[in-house]
């Protein structure tokens, strides 16, 4: 057999293993790995992120412009898509993109955290117990309530919160934590009806099984039975979905709020996600300075869901 | 003779819902005494379940309530029981299983997880070593085998019979004064039923505790009870020994009961049935409420049958004992 033969049946060889390996990655669960790597990065770069500092930041200097920008005027400049040497070029704050885009996690990871405690503890609380103690007045309070809460509009409703509360302590774009602090609240508190009727609903379709019923005859407590044989045991997966769902959901809701204003929003010499995509101008949608961070909160966004998806369906598989 | 552990006077659990109440159990009385097996025998719907729920205080409320009656353990009274007392009891004093033992465990927890689970709530302050040691203990005596491996298994990884003997160590495990077995043998099949039913007498003789055997098999009752309970429609319509009430029936309903088993030894084209419906627990009949269904019924019927002792321990509900008893002098089938 000569050389062209053995490298034409060695290369058909490889062809099939590369085949058959595509094949077996057809079984994975790509949500999974995907919601992962973005779950991931996002970790990265949060933590990444406690290590930069914008105020000593290098601000690009464009050739022609002596002394170049201060930063007194940072918040004019232009944003500079082929800054030389800055990976992706500069924000319109004059500062490498590449390196605002790690720091702007700051501005929701946090926050996403409180919001999905605040709506993962409440909402949890309230749909187990209505859940469990159906029938009662307990279950009509708890229902009432979560209705009341449920029929505004989600994003709205922190509008309008977060309107309030700018405008009683007359600082439009002052506290900057606390602003993001009271969005987190507010939008945790609006998705409680969410998480709670998920829950509620699990918790009921639970509540009669004969297991607990037989856990009730050997005498476990309400507790006991409640928090680990029905949430512990079943309800992670829906708590899980959830929690990687608001995560997201919190992210789109920061950066819609930048578009609605200083009022509402985050303060454009802030860095977040959101001011990134709402101080370009119309003229530069297709360059670095709107794609990137539009990749990545739609990235995130996406990525997450496919995560809370993919936990929830193993968990569920794993327990039936 | 030996004390009575449990005592029921009376009583009667209505259930309020949108469409009316449901007078599930309707004065029922009757008593269990300490190592006898009791058997509650009657219809789907008749309220054999819902007073075992009652014994044990697990009657859902709203919308069901015990709205009249008297439940005694030993003498203790359990309706008037705050919900912590009441739980204390359960699982200690008194102890169910169910009849379907596959959903009767948590699947996401190992047996010996939910066995020791249920010994830990009454003994908190126990050793952990201690509980799976005694676990283990309790699960061969059940007749598990290789225990020290199946204490880690979880449910489905285990038979239906195997999984109603972990149930019977589960409700065990605390040597509880009365068990209430509902229906335990319904849901397996025949082989594993008299094992079930001959794994619970050798432990009623291993811990001296009562059964309640809550069954519509009266094969079972014959196999296992010393007393029986028929129930129909909420109320007591006879209660006496085994023997007596296979070969001397007196209320219409035990008889008709007994004729509608098939008979093996007789070629038939269809099998003898009890004609008409059970009364929905809704709108009983006023009167006796097996009227409508009974072959001796008659004007006095419209008034209702008090529970009356015919001889010493054998209590019948019905105006027409002594024609029942003539016609069926020779047994149930007689």
């Amino acid at each position: 057999m000569n050389d062209g033969g053995m490298a034409s049946k060695l290369g058909k060889g490889a062809a099939a293993d590369l085949i058959r390996t595509v094949l077996r990655w057809r079984d994975a669960d790509y949500r999974l790995l995907i919601g992962g790597f973005v779950a991931t990065v996002l970790v990265a770069m949060r933590v990444w992120a406690l290590k930069l500092d914008v105020d000593k930041m290098e601000v690009y200097q464009p050739r022609g412009t002596p002394g170049g920008f201060t930063s007194s005027v940072k918040h004019q400049s232009p944003a500079c898509a082929d800054a030389p040497g800055y990976l992706l070029g500069t924000d319109f704050n004059g500062l490498p993109l590449a390196q605002t885009l790690v720091e702007a996690t700051e501005t929701f990871f946090e926050p996403a955290l409180l919001c999905c405690g605040i709506a993962i503890v409440l909402g949890t609380f309230l749909g187990a117990v209505a859940g469990y103690f159906r029938g009662g007045a307990l279950e009509a309070t708890i229902k009432l309530l979560l209705t009341v809460i449920a029929s505004y509009p989600r994003l709205i409703l922190v509008i309008v919160a977060v309107g309030i509360f700018t405008a009683a302590r007359h600082d439009p774009g002052g506290d900057m934590g606390l602003r993001l602090a009271m969005i987190a609240t507010f939008l945790g508190l609006a998705y409680v009806p969410v998480l709670a009727l998920a829950v509620y609903q699990k918790v009921g379709s639970f509540q009669r099984e004969q297991f607990v019923e037989a856990a009730r005859a050997h005498g476990l407590s309400h507790g006991r039975i409640l928090g680990y044989h029905i949430l512990w045991a079943n309800c992670t997966p829906v708590i899980a979905r959830h929690f990687f769902y608001l995560f997201g959901y919190f992210i789109l809701v920061e950066t819609s709020l930048n578009f609605l204003g200083p009022t509402y929003g985050v303060p454009g010499s802030v860095p977040s996600w959101g001011n990134l995509v709402t101080g370009c101008d119309k003229g530069s949608l297709l360059s670095a300075q709107f794609i990137a961070p539009a990749s990545c909160i739609i990235t995130s966004i996406l990525g997450l869901s496919f995560l809370g998806d993919a936990i929830g369906e193993r968990f569920e598989k794993g327990r039936a | 003779m030996s004390e009575v552990i449990l005592e029921l006077d009376g009583l009667r659990t209505y259930f309020y819902t949108d469409i009316g109440i449901a007078k599930s159990v309707d004065g029922v009385s009757y008593n269990i005494r300490t190592g006898e097996t009791l058997g509650v025998v009657g219809e789907s719907g008749c309220g054999k379940s819902v007073t075992a729920l009652s014994i044990m205080g697990l009657i859902p409320q709203p919308p069901g309530k015990i709205v009249e009656g008297s439940i005694k353990l030993g003498g203790l009274e359990l309706t008037t029981l705050e919900p912590d007392q009441l739980r204390s009891i359960r699982g200690k004093r008194i102890s169910m299983i169910f009849q379907e033992p596959l959903t009767s465990l948590n699947p996401v927890y190992t047996a010996g997880a939910q066995i020791i689970e249920a010994l830990a709530v009454h003994e908190p302050n126990i050793d952990p070593s201690e509980a799976r040691r005694r676990a283990i203990d309790m699960l061969r005596k059940v007749g598990i085998p290789s225990p020290e491996k199946r204490v880690d298994e979880y449910p489905h990884q285990m038979s239906g019979g195997m999984l109603q003997r972990v149930m019977i160590a589960m409700s065990l495990i605390c040597g509880p004064d009365l068990l209430i077995a509902d229906e335990p043998t319904t849901a397996l099949d025949v082989t594993i039923q008299a094992q079930i039913l001959d794994l619970l007498r050798r432990m009623q003789e291993d811990l001296g505790m009562s059964i309640l055997l809550i069954t519509h098999d009266l094969g079972v009752v014959a196999e296992t009870c010393d007393r029986v309970v028929v129930m129909y429609a909420g109320k007591v319509a006879e209660q006496t020994d085994v023997h007596r009430l296979f070969e001397r029936p007196a209320h219409p309903y035990t008889v008709a009961l007994f004729q509608s088993l098939p008979d093996v030894s007789v070629a038939a084209d269809r099998l003898p049935t009890i004609p008409g419906m059970v009364p929905s627990a809704y709108e009983f009949p006023s009167g006796c409420r097996f009227r409508d269904r009974c072959a001796y019924a008659n004007e006095a019927c419209l008034s209702e049958p008090p529970l009356v002792e015919i001889e010493s321990g054998h209590q019948v509900a019905c105006h027409h004992i002594d024609r029942v008893r003539a016609d069926h002098a020779g047994g149930a089938n007689g």
